[in-house]
């Protein structure tokens, strides 16, 4: 036997057939393809993954006769694997053949989203109330939509693709509209908002979304904050002229808002948000992140917050209004800029060069919508600095301080992170807008799902807690204390709909329409869903009766009813009980 | 130009303007007290028909010129700079 060749579920299973015979293999059936092993007729079998060299019929031929069945290839590469089925009494013969490079035991794939649903008790409401969803729009504001996946099919109203040269809508003057048979000519070559119109409303026999009756209207968007608006309100007029409520999903996020639900596109999720309109909104992915930091500063005294930033960066302070602050920022070296009051006459922005690198700082007066203050600090390093470390220090002094707390987030790119340290970075309030919006249902993520087989039969995993709230998920309140999240839903790992047009990597993809993914993205368009479904019990279902009855159904474990966490929200759905 | 009715990120973006005519701002334009009747060419900036914007926010890309001739509008309350955002995918974003 030629053990190197065998992976090792293949392997343990064949010493366990040597060992005991087929008796101790009966457990193992449930997750191996194990065939036959009850029989007494013919040998156990086992279904594999055949990695070649499989070139000639020659050693197709010396294979099936030492008792391997291979599949045809269905038009794949040659180095492909190929799938199989081997008596184990045969796997030492034919793991010493060179023509095998390796046998993979094939594992037996759950559902995910099969698990996903029953860990918030939906099957059971779904049986119950027979809801579908029909009659409901699901409006996806997001990366667009494969319009041919068979998940979708003939039930995409409306497409607004905003990357496309066109006339656009009433909403927006930019972008094309896709009716009828033009929906064919989109394309979602991210594959984010191909999985999240999955998750929400995918009607597939293998991972079954939500609401798989409902229509769906789908917005390519940007991804700019106004695009996004223009977005939401085109998903409630077209519901509207078609006569259905709607529920809209945004699986997206930021922080360059002032977290407390009065950015724009928050409000205008608030002013479309009503009876029969809905919007659902991700609580964001920073749980990890310490992109938040918070201190108190008094009448004359000084707090300096610490950032570790691997490139340019961008700082959002806010404190109240009846306050003032000088800012100042100091680079690695130990320069720093001169402090910088509030400026209210002429532009409020300065700009320094110091010798770690080029810093604007802005403090205008109160902000027109809120009334707080609201300080910008941009971060340029000098590429060439020979600084000793990448520790980048914001310093506020208190001219005129009455309240005296203040909130600041920091934004970087992904590809060169930035985080506050010390003592001032603060593992809470980390949900900006959409998700901070007043009206809107903000869902944080649960995992429900830790490890999965890949389309090449490898077995992967996340370190992620299963049946716990996912640690990458925001928190909570919102700067001025109002409860955000709403809601936990599942989150990770989640199977839905895999775009054709995406190159998303191997191993997430399940098979050539399916893949995993995790996000607070994934949770939300699950509520949204949910949302759908109830909006078909009553179509005149509002904001706020729809988060009494998620908050009702939902519960922190271990905690009394009704409980506020800031990270869980008010817990995890479970629908059995709406 | 008003500054008190721009935010932070604006003010910030309008101090690099090199061409004060470029439409590159995509902005928010918050509308407190419409007028009746509102000039046919704040509604071609503004992107709004005939019966005029009501109270509320309009989305429109306009001119660094543009947006200090809004700014001084008594009928705009704030313009606020859009933003890009993210899909909040942990595996793709």
């Amino acid at each position: 036997m030629d053990f190197t060749k065998l992976s090792a579920s293949l392997a343990t299973a064949y010493d366990q057939y040597s060992a005991d015979g087929n008796l101790s293999l009966t457990h193992r059936a449930r997750t191996l393809g194990l065939v036959t092993i009850t029989e007494t007729t013919r040998p156990t079998r086992a279904v594999v993954f055949v990695r070649g060299p499989l070139r000639s019929g020659e050693e197709l031929t010396r294979l099936a006769e030492a008792g391997l069945e291979l599949n045809e290839t269905g038009g794949a590469a040659e180095e492909a694997p190929r799938t199989g089925i081997v008596a184990l009494d045969a796997l030492d013969r034919i793991s010493s053949d060179p023509a095998v490079g390796q046998l993979i035991a094939a594992r037996r794939l759950r559902p995910l989203m099969d698990v996903a649903p029953g860990a918030v008790a939906l099957p059971e409401f779904v049986r119950r109330s027979g809801l579908t969803g029909e009659g409901v729009v699901i409006g996806v504001v997001d990366t667009g939509i494969d319009p041919q996946h068979p998940a979708f099919t003939g039930r995409i109203e409306r497409i607004w693709d905003q990357t496309l040269p066109g006339s656009g809508v009433p909403e927006g003057r930019y972008g094309a509209e896709l009716i009828g048979e033009q929906i064919r000519l989109s394309r979602d070559t991210d594959g984010h908002g191909t999985h999240v119109a999955g998750i929400a409303a995918g009607a597939d026999a293998t991972y079954p979304g939500v609401a798989p009756g409902a229509r769906l209207v789908i917005v390519k968007t940007d991804l700019l904050d106004a695009h996004i608006a223009d977005g939401v309100r085109y998903c409630v007029r077209v519901a509207s002229e078609l006569g259905m409520p709607v529920v809209v999903n945004l699986s997206l996020g930021g922080h360059g808002d002032p977290h407390d639900g009065t950015d724009p596109l928050s409000q205008i999720i608030d002013a479309v948000s009503g009876p029969g309109r809905i919007v659902v909104c991700a609580a964001g992915n920073e749980g990890n992140d310490d992109i938040h930091a918070r201190t108190q500063i008094t009448q004359g005294g000084q707090r300096t917050i610490t950032c570790a930033a691997a490139g340019p960066f961008e700082l959002n302070i806010w404190y109240a209004g009846a306050d003032a602050l000088d800012i100042a920022v100091a680079g690695p070296s130990g320069e720093s800029t001169p402090f910088q009051s509030i400026i209210t006459g002429g532009s409020p922005v300065r700009q320094y060069i110091t010798g770690d690198g080029r810093i604007r700082i802005a403090t205008p007066g109160p902000d027109p919508i809120n009334g707080d203050h609201n300080a910008l600090v941009l971060v340029e390093p000098n590429s060439s600095a020979s600084a000793p470390s990448r520790l980048w220090r914001l310093r506020l002094r208190g001219a005129s301080v009455s309240n005296g707390q203040v909130d600041a987030w920091i934004l970087s790119s992904p590809d060169l992170p930035a985080q506050f340290t010390g003592r001032y970075a603060d593992d809470a309030y980390k949900i900006g807008s959409p998700g901070a919006a007043t009206q809107a249902v903000t869902a944080a993520a649960y995992t429900t799902k830790v490890s999965w087989t890949d389309i090449d039969g490898a077995q992967r995993a996340t370190g992620l807690e299963p049946n716990d709230i996912a640690d990458f998920s925001s928190e909570g309140p919102r700067r001025d204390e109002h409860p955000k999240p709403d809601v936990a839903a599942p989150g990770a790992m989640i199977a839905s709909a895999l775009s054709r047009n995406a190159h998303l990597p191997r191993a997430l993809i399940l098979d050539r329409e399916h893949v995993v993914m995790a996000g607070t993205s994934m949770a939300s368009p699950f509520v949204a869903g949910v949302a759908a479904l109830l909006l078909q019990r009553d179509p005149n279902l509002d904001p706020d009766g729809l988060r009494k009855q998620l908050r009702a159904a939902s519960s922190v474990p271990g905690a009394p009813p009704a409980t506020f966490d800031p990270k869980w929200g008010y817990g995890l759905l479970s629908a059995d009980q709406l | 130009m008003d500054y008190s009715k721009v935010d932070a990120a604006l003010a910030t973006a309008l101090r690099e303007v090199t061409q004060p005519d470029a439409h590159v701002f995509p902005v928010f334009v918050s509308i407190s007290d419409p007028p009746a009747t509102l000039e046919p060419r704040w509604r071609r900036i503004l992107g709004v028909d005939e019966a005029g914007p009501g109270p509320g926010i309009v989305t429109t890309t306009v001119s660094a010129t543009q947006i200090a001739e809004l700014s001084e509008q008594p009928w705009v309350s704030a313009i606020t700079l859009a933003q890009w955002r993210r899909t909040v995918s942990v595996t793709t974003s």
